[in-house]
């Protein structure tokens, strides 16, 4: 083949190519899979504010937040069931599930970590409060596999471990001050998002402090963070409607998605949540959605 | 001609190579006096227009070889740097207009200043020549460089320090300041939550409007209470309390009591007692906002009135709105209150099934399009849901 023929050749590849290469994301290696968004009946989610998945049964719970009710999908993203504990969640903001597949929720309206054992349909409120006696402020919520609840308490900025009475047994704080936006339950502890000073703070599940790390780059307001299994950290930022990705020193690596309504832009996102595969779901409070990445 | 002439011919070679010389084809023209003051920055005395200046032809005003910051940023490397690394910038910082305080030829003023302290941060603070019947000293004396960073800092007000670092610089910590205030713990105190650091009418410069607690000097009313967290302000303003048992609400702690990061317990010059005014005290936290407010061509009227459309203890709605969007914009928008686009919840936005507001083509915090339109109202923003047009 003459040298004119292999540039023609090269040339038409590199054509037929280059649409494919930006369709990706020009190098951003997740790729939009579905969007958890309404039930059967068309009803579209409104101001989700978290997502819980539960390895066991492999579901999605939707926390539908402006629509008063717990939203459950399947792997594929198509709508299971609704629930609203017969009308009587008020503000639910976060929710897990404990071993026996009752359920945690927060109830921000009435200030509550919520007990809902579905069995006995019976519902009950709990007030919490510090060893010091101050109330606790229910926001994230997390649970473990010995059925241990972590718990961010918005009133002191700090995250709290209970017992089985629902006493606060440990605190994970930021050691100069501060206080968490987010936090994320991991096999090698607890970690946290502390947004003014734009740090991740890292803990033993025994409350040890291990370290943290100061995120470099530009980030106008991060609120959520999650952390893959080789110690990447992914931060929502919610006024710029992107995720950016850092190091485990903190050094940028990359940002995806942009602010906006259509399919792959976000619109004020609150929550990121890594799914059993590996998979990035993004809550969007503003599109009322989860859009759900994998690599 | 002999050897004789030699330095006359070395003379006239050389003159245009001399400060004088580089210098003198320029004052033919411009006036030499307008050069010649206390403060003359270093290539105009150095006679190096040309470092500055294109001769001939240039693609920007005054001639100049790039343009502003840019221009300056090339010998202030230093300077550049440092702005980088800061959080808060100088609004005319920011926008890269050094020439708004600086007079890049001389001045009769340390720092190039266009006009001497204070005269020239009272040309755009115009509302802080105020009179007091008693100052603080440096601002009675205009030195407002004192505590202030006319460029950049990691405080929102460009403060030199952070509080009370700043303040101690000067009043030191010393027994009698615990003693004024009755033996309590200063630690993590903030000066400038009670002090007015420029003037008052109160003795210590306390600021004017007082917490009712301490107006009656009753510290123990709060102190001595076993509550220190939000619960112990709830005790009084009960009516705020439900305002944070909402999915988004400024209940901001970090080891203090939350209110106190917007409210002074003690006193304030400002509504509500706010800490700072109100959309300098928001900054604080929402510098984002404020730089796209920056870049932004359109912007809300009365953009700095945050509360006239966030509810600033909480709400469920996205932003902190203090009502639905829609209801919220006919407040004053009374006309596209009765007749507009039709919206509300039986209106879908078919990108992403939500009801159609106002907020779906407006950006109220700014944009680049009239109306505070996200996007061109021509066509570009219509055809985003109208596809078949």
């Amino acid at each position: 083949m003459s040298v004119k023929k292999r540039l023609m050749l090269f040339l038409l590849v590199f054509i037929f190519l280059l649409p494919f290469s930006m369709a990706n994301g020009g190098g951003v290696p997740w790729k939009w899979v579905m969007s958890l968004d309404m039930d059967r009946a068309g009803v579209h989610v409104r101001e989700p504010t978290a997502l819980y998945y539960d390895a066991r049964v492999k579901r999605y719970y939707v926390v539908d937040s402006g629509n008063h009710r717990l939203v459950s999908f399947d792997e594929q993203g198509r709508f299971l069931n609704q629930f609203d504990a017969g009308g009587q969640l008020k503000g639910p903001f976060a929710m897990v599930k404990d071993v026996r597949g009752n359920l945690w929720v927060v109830e921000k309206k009435v200030n509550s970590l919520t007990y809902i054992h579905l069995k006995r349909r019976a519902v009950e409120r709990h007030s919490l409060a510090l060893p010091n006696g101050e109330a606790v402020f229910p926001d994230r919520l997390a649970i473990d596999a010995q059925g241990t609840i972590y718990l961010l308490d918005r009133g002191s900025g700090k995250v709290v471990a209970l017992d089985k009475d629902l006493r606060v047994v440990r605190q994970y704080g930021a050691p100069g001050g501060g206080r968490f936006c987010d936090f994320k339950l991991k096999s090698d502890g607890v970690w946290a998002l502390e947004p003014l000073t734009r740090r991740v703070y890292h803990f033993s599940k025994e409350g040890k402090f291990l370290g943290e790390v100061a995120l470099k780059g530009d980030l106008a307001f991060p609120i959520s963070l999650e952390v893959d299994s080789v110690g990447l950290i992914y931060i929502a930022d919610r006024p710029v409607g992107n995720v950016k990705v850092f190091d485990s020193r903190g050094n940028f690596k990359y940002s995806f998605l942009e602010r906006g309504e259509n399919r792959g832009r976000i619109y004020y996102p609150f929550q990121l949540v890594f799914d059993e595969m590996g998979r990035l779901c993004v809550v969007e409070e503003g599109n009322g959605r989860v859009e759900v990445f994998q690599r | 001609m002999g050897w004789r002439w030699f330095p006359f011919f070395l003379v006239f070679f050389l003159l245009p190579f001399s400060a004088y010389g580089k210098t003198a084809l320029c004052f033919k023209c411009h006036n030499r006096a307008e050069f010649r003051k206390a403060v003359v920055h270093g290539p105009v005395r150095g006679g190096k227009c040309a470092l500055c200046h294109s001769p001939h032809v240039s693609r920007y005003p005054g001639l100049l070889g790039q343009p502003a910051p840019r221009l300056c940023y090339s010998c202030h490397k230093r300077e550049k740097a440092r702005f980088s690394q800061s959080r808060f910038l100088h609004s005319p910082v920011k926008k890269g207009k050094c020439l708004t305080c600086h007079d890049p030829h001389a001045s009769a003023s340390r720092g190039l200043l266009r006009k001497a302290l204070p005269g020239q941060c009272y040309g755009c603070h115009k509302g802080m020549a105020k009179k007091y019947a008693r100052f603080h000293a440096p601002f009675k004396k205009g030195r407002c460089l004192v505590c202030h960073d006319p460029h950049s800092s990691s405080d929102y007000r460009l403060l030199r320090g952070g509080d009370p670092g700043i303040c101690l610089r000067c009043h030191r910590d010393s027994p009698s300041i615990k003693k004024v205030h009755l033996g309590y713990s200063l630690k993590g105190i903030q000066c400038l939550s009670c002090h007015n650091p420029h003037g008052s009418s109160r003795k210590a410069l306390i600021r004017e409007k007082l917490h009712e607690p301490f107006a009656q000097k009753e510290c123990g009313e709060c102190h001595n209470r076993k509550d220190k967290g939000p619960e112990l302000c709830f005790q009084c303003h009960d009516d705020v309390e439900s305002a944070f048992y909402t999915n988004h609400n400024h209940l901001l702690a970090g080891g203090v009591n939350p209110c106190v990061s917007c409210h002074s317990p003690h006193a304030s010059d400002e509504k509500a007692l706010l800490v700072g005014k109100e959309g300098y005290l928001c900054q604080k936290c929402h510098g984002y906002t404020y730089e796209r407010k920056e870049e932004a061509l359109y912007i809300h009227p009365d953009w700095g009135g945050c509360t006239n459309c966030h509810d600033p203890h909480g709400s469920n709605r996205l932003a902190m709105l203090d009502e639905g969007e829609n209801k919220l914009c006919a407040r004053c928008h009374e006309t596209q209150g009765k007749f507009t686009h039709p919206v509300g919840d039986k209106f879908r936005d078919p990108r992403n099934g939500q009801p159609i507001t106002c907020v779906t083509c407006h950006d109220p915090m700014g944009t680049m399009f009239k109306f505070n339109l996200k996007r061109g109202g021509d066509k570009d923003l219509c055809i985003q849901c109208h596809k078949s047009y």
